[in-house]
């Protein structure tokens, strides 16, 4: 399988924050990540980023969300078993392309898949560790019934109950698979952000659709896209859990998802040592955000993973920014941070990846030990 | 340097708080008396309770009824700025006015589609409905948030309507309170603004997807001995 890209074009930063109320309750984090790139699995480590450099496409991400109620009293276990499982299925479109699937109910196929090896795995571990008594009869008890769906003939599996968001980006498709709350945010090639799968309005407050339900296959939400050429790729996509969102009151224009992400890429695209050093920042900083986040808002767990598409931020910053980029010389690892073919000493903007020339006016800059690399109109 | 955190101000979940009173002219007297009182009494413990919670935000009103219906307080105060105005009793009981006075909060907007703890509603009454309570019922229970709202209703004295006050609370499982003193009416007020609120708090604002239907236990009755309204 050939990439469209050359090495290095993408980048993922992710992170999961346990929530405050639950480190107040001495709850375990509730949510999980984990991503597949180049056959290597990667969970999300606690308290910790992941920040990786992808080498090739695809790269596959998911986040799932454990319920915190009280039946619900595996969904730790389960949410590990939802990320695993997810990124196990979807491992399979690694050779497929968008014209072998696109005609193809993906729901029946691979969302099915995905429930029905949940379903399983979920069963092996309550052979391994069987419920306890006092766990039969919480399971037993009557759950609400304003969601009929609920009241289903295999209780057992409420224990696990879990939400799946998973992004398969590949060298002709993106396909999103949700099943449950959060959110799935793509930046576009123009800045704008979109949401390839909206919220669910059948559900208020903290209802929401999970593995749990019987068939629960049927309500995963999918959304294919068609990747002809590099320029098709969007900027950025955010996948989250729940717990992002509810943080930010609803409806307004100065604060939420969409402004999280617009923020993001502004931080990247404005830092003056270029868009790897913005994307550093990113990295350095999003978990003490989502920290943050968590104790000054609804205090859920939180799990975010961003990818990148670099080429695409450096065409946009190019267009909309007006800035100036400078970068010590002596900090760039450049074996490690660029793609071995495009490193030319005699032309250090392009050894950051950037497409525009360096700007005249730029050379006027001088600071101690420091080289301007690269410049934006 | 830090880097401003992306995403802009962030906030707890907020709860509605809501008192349906009953100030028809059956309540005149000790019984409107003792209702002004508890609740006043029992603000500073319900502040407590929130402070307690940084993770919920509670905003409370009031809505009478008699003849007619009318808020106390129409828009919703935030719990550490609420204050109790005492109520007189005159009139008849058009409660069906008040649900669906009630049931107007309860559509999306005011109300945030997802982002909100379900809302405490909690009647008090000692009698019978004088207007079309089945239609003021029928509009609440038909906005999402008012449906899913946790429904309590408190009956004052023997007289008060206890299948209204089931069908308001909608739940087989969740039965009306009576009050059949100002002792039990004090506890029930108590309970509704402290323990209750504890509960709904703390369940719904942990990340929990579907709660269960069970309440916190009710505080006990008076003895029997004590003296009745």
């Amino acid at each position: 399988m050939t990439s469209h890209y050359a090495i290095k074009d993408w980048r993922l930063i992710g992170a999961s924050a346990h929530g405050a109320k639950h480190i107040l309750e001495e709850k375990p984090n509730q949510d999980r990540g984990m991503y597949f790139n180049q056959n290597r699995v990667m969970p999300f480590p606690p308290d910790d980023t992941i920040n990786e450099t992808i080498i090739n496409l695809p790269i596959i991400l998911a986040v799932a969300d454990g319920h915190g109620a009280q039946i619900h009293f595996r969904s730790e276990k389960g949410a590990e078993i939802a990320v695993d499982t997810a990124i196990d299925v979807c491992k399979k479109l690694e050779n497929s392309s968008f014209n072998s699937i696109k005609d193809s109910k993906i729901k029946e196929w691979l969302c099915r898949d995905i429930y029905r090896r949940w379903v399983e795995k979920v069963q092996i571990n309550i052979d391994k560790n069987p419920f306890s008594e006092n766990e039969k009869i919480l399971l037993r008890k009557k759950v609400e019934p304003k969601i009929p769906q609920l009241v289903n003939d295999n209780n057992e599996l409420l224990a696990y109950g879990s939400t799946i968001l998973t992004i398969i980006i590949h060298d002709t498709f993106i396909l999103f698979l949700q099943l449950g709350d959060g959110n799935i945010f793509v930046i576009n090639q123009d800045g704008t952000t979109d949401r390839p799968i909206p919220d669910d309005d059948r559900f208020v407050g903290t209802e929401t659709t999970s593995l749990c339900l019987p068939e629960a296959w049927y309500e995963f939400k999918v959304k294919l896209i068609e990747i002809t050429n590099n320029s098709d790729y969007p900027l950025m996509v955010l996948l989250s859990t729940d717990g992002l969102e509810g943080s930010y009151r609803e409806g307004l224009l100065d604060r939420g998802l969409n402004r999280f992400c617009s923020d993001i890429v502004t931080i990247v695209c404005e830092h003056t040592d270029g868009i790897h050093a913005g994307l550093d920042n990113i990295n350095e900083s999003l978990l003490n955000w989502l920290n943050s986040i968590s104790k000054t808002g609804i205090g859920d767990d939180t799990t975010v993973g961003i990818i990148f598409n670099i080429p695409q931020i450096i065409k946009y910053r190019n267009s909309n920014y007006d800035i100036i980029i400078k970068k010590k010389s002596i900090e760039l690892p450049i074996e490690e941070k660029l793609p071995k073919n495009e490193i030319t000493p005699q032309n250090p903007e392009i050894r950051l990846g950037f497409e525009t020339p360096l700007n005249e006016k730029n050379e006027t800059i001088s600071e101690p030990n420091e080289q301007i690399v690269d410049c934006i109109k | 340097m830090t880097t401003p955190m992306p995403g802009g101000p962030t906030e707890s979940k907020p709860l509605h708080f809501i008192w349906i009173c009953d100030c028809s002219g059956s309540m005149k007297g000790e019984k409107i008396s003792v209702l002004n009182e508890a609740i006043k009494q029992t603000l500073p413990e319900m502040k407590t309770t929130a402070v307690n919670n940084p993770f919920a935000t509670i905003f409370v009103r009031a809505i009478k009824f008699s003849s007619g219906a009318e808020w106390i307080n129409t828009d919703p105060v935030p719990l550490e700025k609420y204050s109790w105005f005492d109520l007189e009793a005159d009139g008849v009981t058009d409660l069906g006015k008040a649900l669906s006075m009630v049931a107007d909060e309860m559509k999306i907007p005011p109300m945030p589609a997802k982002r909100a703890i379900a809302p405490v509603l909690v009647l008090l009454s000692d009698g019978q409905p004088t207007d079309n309570f089945d239609k003021g019922l029928k509009k609440l229970l038909d906005e999402p948030w008012g449906k899913k709202a946790v429904r309590i209703a408190i009956g004052i004295g023997s007289d008060a309507d206890f299948d209204v006050l089931n069908k308001f609370i909608n739940n087989a499982e969740i039965p009306p309170f009576r009050a059949d003193n100002a002792t039990d009416l004090i506890n029930y007020i108590r309970w509704a603004s402290t323990t209750l609120i504890k509960d709904v708090t703390e369940r719904k604002s942990d990340g929990s997807k579907r709660d269960g239907i069970t309440l916190p236990p009710p505080p006990d009755s008076a003895p029997l001995d004590t003296a009745p309204w």
